[in-house]
């Protein structure tokens, strides 16, 4: 079973990235109108992705804390509550794997070794998340210089670096299952 | 496995009240996080202040920690 985190990225934030690849397929073509009209959905649909992908680690942070906390005393939950959430990276910053890893070690785990320790190719899906973050800043900032100087996106880079996601989003999902499981004693999804 | 409160019983910008240990403190809820919680219940953020010089801080709650404030007179 999933975390409620997880459900909700492959149900509701992936029903909005699909909508991106709608809008790609009805604007598609070749002539030069179009494809200026491409390159600005497929900089919608990157920035979507790290902004759901964002969303998910955020969720899945805030659903590890409930469990923690609901297995502590009533008086001291909300201090460890507030603890946990204070200063968090993913509230206000990108979804890079500094920040991800930052803020789900403070929850006990040795994070991106546990994720890596999971499945080899998960090294290289951090890499891919960090290349998709540094491509939704140029994008916000319309500054490529970091991403090799070039604007242009194509879409299959993007497709690309959704599936890397997707695993990391499992992946961290059972990472995240397998540290509860062992912290609190019992499965916590 | 605790009872789901799912449904939504806040919305941003209620004022609602928790036990921060052993009194009461008052705070404003700043977003619905959605049905993410242990057991798919609802957890809400809530901004508060310790005491009335501190800085704002931030905690993420159930529903059931919850109570709301009483409207004052003349609105939120």
């Amino acid at each position: 079973m999933p975390s409620n985190s997880l459900e909700r990225w492959h149900r509701e934030r992936a029903d909005a990235l699909d909508e991106m690849e709608s809008a790609h397929a009805i604007i598609g073509g070749t002539q030069r109108g179009r494809r200026y009209a491409v390159q600005q959905i497929n900089y919608g649909y990157a920035a979507l992705l790290s902004s759901h992908f964002q969303g998910f680690c955020r969720d899945l942070h805030s659903e590890c804390i409930d469990h923690i906390a609901a297995a502590m005393p009533r008086q001291f939950r909300v201090f460890v509550r507030t603890e946990f959430v204070w200063n968090r990276k993913l509230d206000k910053g990108n979804p890079h794997p500094g920040a991800v890893g930052e803020d789900f070690n403070r929850l006990g785990i040795d994070f991106w070794r546990t994720v890596n320790a999971l499945d080899a190719r998960n090294a290289r899906r951090n890499q891919l998340l960090t290349e998709l973050v540094n491509w939704r800043n140029a994008v916000a900032h319309q500054d490529f210089t970091a991403v090799g100087g070039s604007a242009t996106l194509h879409l299959n880079r993007i497709r690309g670096w959704r599936r890397a996601v997707g695993a990391l989003a499992d992946a961290f999902d059972r990472a995240m299952y397998n540290h509860l499981t062992a912290l609190l004693g019992n499965a916590p999804w | 496995m605790p009872k789901t409160t799912s449904t939504r019983k806040f919305r941003k910008g209620d004022r609602v009240r928790f036990q921060l240990g052993t009194r009461w403190v008052a705070g404003l809820v700043t977003e619905d996080r959605g049905a993410i919680g242990m057991g798919g219940r609802r957890l809400y953020t809530v901004e508060f202040r310790s005491d009335a010089a501190a800085a704002p801080s931030h905690v993420e709650l159930p529903a059931d920690d919850l109570r709301p404030m009483p409207v004052p007179a003349g609105g939120r």
